[in-house]
């Protein structure tokens, strides 16, 4: 974990709001607004925040399914943005995602074997007993038995598909895998089978994962770093653990808090709970996005929007930061 | 003599599917109580029959799902074979319902105001309607929507999805319903939204003193909102308690599993040693595994659980257990 294997600086990505019959440009949705970080060799980034936060579209942008309005993203000293198809198809290899939602990202009507064999058909020549035998091993190394090859996705619960989508991802031995919520639509009980699995994936595989969740919990357990997005901005960057114990953005520390915990005995205590709901992306708050919703706000934050600040190997966007 | 507290009590409840390609017993003997006042949970995860015993509640349950035995006894009345048009005066009165997704509930082609005040017309045939929005716009600022004379003429999709379900729970309400029935309220919504509604419901319980059943799979809101709990697996009870005496000291293995097997926000876990896990998955509902229904994913399960279901124990202090360690 020192050395970035990816730099993100300035990203943004807008999306233009049609309206009417004739697709009038209504507005601009600042889906993503101005964020740079790095991810480090090996490392899991969880990135934080609640529907409409732009998290996914980060995710998305990143590997490019969705192409940037502005910004720059180095993988291994390219800039992912700027690659011509050709060399976007290269770079497919090392780049992977895996979905929240396995029953719309599995083809129904292709069989199990065929969907883990896709990417190797499409990106390498091996003749087709090697792309058996490497199919075989990928099932085995997500805990899928061989004999479930020749079955549909309709055929699995939610767990086992989770696995199917797994096994695709790490087909062509990608380094860099987004997970797109992948533990969100499971039940508790196969939740912590697929996060265990993608953990022994990492460790074997020295993969680097970009882990979006809106899962408090799960993030703590699972991720080294995490930024934490509201309103297509990163309000705070930092260690995993460091975060948690002393969150420096107000959101954080409200964002935290709200995610009951199981254990009775904490019921007593004062909960922090954030007033207002989460303002349309479409018309966000001047100044400090988080401001209509912050309890501590000043009037600077009604009107300037915060710089980020640094603090040893941490960093937040706020004016009066919880230190 | 039961104790006149108890304000419904469910007794050897059977809720069966009748498929074409066999009986799915979704609901299977589950016996349940609730006091007066008293929220109580039901968790498990998906397909555990949950759901479908508060659809059984609310007589809600369709073809070809059909209430094969047991009783439902709502106010000392029993609910399984009553008239629809008794149960009609019911539902949506004495008890009431809110589900997951707000949205799909609300009627989007009409005002969400008018909808509320619907259910107060037809419950109270005395009442004008101007009185009717009244108490619309009186129970909107009782659960905390903005404006809420404004809000009375919005359509829902004009709504955030935490205000919907803020509509919801005024509907649920309106009437003052003895027993109130929450299906997973809080899944659809963010975490920073969850939390107001379940401090809400929280409130508003020990304001008019309503009964709630909160169906959740989450361990949290569990821990954070009920006084006793029920756990389901695979349509039966596994073990219902207290919720300190559940979180303190889970006696089945399938409640012991599930939660050692949550990641926590508030506390730093290993992660050299990975999760714990409950091994393989829930069985098919037509093909159940013969006597315990979990024994296929237990780790203490011995030859004996292969063979016999066991019986819910009674370990004191209202603690019961379904597993054949204490069935002695």
């Amino acid at each position: 974990m020192d050395k970035p294997l990816m730099q993100v600086r300035n990203v943004k990505k807008y999306f233009p709001v049609d309206k009417g019959l004739f697709g009038k440009k209504t507005g601009t949705v600042h889906a993503v607004d101005d964020i740079s970080f790095d991810v480090y060799e090996k490392e899991t980034l969880a990135i934080v925040g609640e529907s409409g936060c732009g998290k996914s579209t980060l995710g998305r942008t990143l590997i490019r399914l969705l192409d940037a309005t502005e910004g720059t993203a180095h993988f291994e000293g390219r800039d992912i943005f700027s690659l011509s198809q050709n060399e976007l198809r290269q770079l497919r290899k090392e780049m992977q995602i895996i979905f929240q939602d396995p029953f719309a990202s599995l083809n129904p009507r292709m069989k199990v074997s065929d969907i883990i064999a896709e990417p190797l058909i499409t990106h390498e020549s091996l003749g087709k007993k090697e792309r058996e035998d490497r199919v075989a091993e990928l099932m085995e190394l997500v805990g899928l038995r061989k004999a479930y090859g020749s079955r549909y996705p309709h055929m699995f619960s939610g767990g086992q598909r989770q696995r199917i989508g797994i096994a695709r991802a790490l087909a062509l031995h990608p380094k860099f895998i987004v997970c797109d919520e992948p533990v969100s639509a499971l039940d508790v009980s196969i939740q912590s089978q697929i996060i265990n699995l993608l953990q022994k994936l990492q460790e074997q595989n020295n993969l680097t994962y970009l882990f979006i969740s809106h899962d408090l919990s799960v993030v703590r357990y699972f991720s080294d770093r995490i930024g934490v997005m509201f309103l297509g901005k990163m309000m705070e960057l930092g260690p995993t653990e460091e975060v948690y114990r002393q969150p420096l953005h107000p959101y954080t520390k409200f964002l935290i808090a709200a995610a009951p915990v199981p254990d009775p005995r904490s019921r007593n205590q004062e909960k922090l709970i954030l007033e207002g709901d989460i303002p349309s992306p479409l018309r966000p708050p001047s100044g400090c996005r988080f401001h209509t919703r912050c309890p501590y706000v000043q009037d600077i934050c009604k009107s300037k929007e915060p710089e980020i600040q640094q603090f040893d190997g941490r960093s937040v966007a706020c004016h009066f930061p919880l230190v | 003599m039961r104790e006149d507290n108890t304000i419904l009590e469910i007794n050897n409840l059977k809720t069966y599917f009748y498929t074409d390609k066999g009986v799915v017993p979704a609901v299977d003997d589950v016996s349940i109580k609730v006091k007066k006042g008293q929220i109580v949970g039901i968790v498990g995860e998906s397909g555990c029959g949950k759901s479908m015993t508060s659809l059984s509640i609310m007589q809600l349950i369709a073809p070809p799902g059909k209430i094969a035995g047991g009783e439902i006894r709502f106010d000392q009345k029993n609910l399984v074979g009553i008239s629809k048009q008794e149960m009609r005066s019911i539902r949506g009165n004495e008890i009431s319902m809110i589900f997951q997704e707000p949205m799909t509930s609300l009627n989007p082609v009409y005002p969400v105001g008018k909808q509320v005040a619907e259910t107060l017309l037809l419950h109270n045939a005395n009442m004008t309607k101007a009185e009717a929005k009244r108490k619309v716009i009186e129970m909107f600022a009782m659960v905390g929507i903005p404006e809420p004379e404004k809000r009375y003429s919005v359509y829902p999709h004009q709504l955030s999805g935490g205000l919907r379900q803020r509509v919801m729970i005024a509907m649920a309400l309106i009437c003052r319903s003895k027993l109130l029935i929450a299906d997973e309220p809080t899944t659809a919504l963010d975490v920073t939204i969850e939390a107001q509604i379940l401090k809400l419901m929280k409130n508003l319980q020990a304001e008019i003193d309503t009964s709630i059943i909160m169906i959740t799979h989450n361990l949290g809101i569990v821990a954070e909102m009920c006084d006793y709990v029920y756990v389901m697996y695979a349509g039966k009870i596994m073990e219902q308690a207290d919720v300190f005496d559940l979180f303190d000291n889970p006696k089945h293995p399938y409640t012991e599993g599930l939660l050692k097997s949550i990641p926590r926000r508030d506390v730093h876990q290993n992660k050299s040693k990975g999760l714990y896990s409950i091994e393989g998955m829930v069985p098919n509902m037509l093909q159940l595994p013969r006597g315990c229904r979990f024994h296929p994913r237990c780790e203490y399960a011995v030859d004996a659980c292969r063979e016999v279901e066991p019986q819910l124990v009674d370990m004191g202090n209202d603690h019961l257990v379904r597993c054949i360690k204490y069935n002695q």
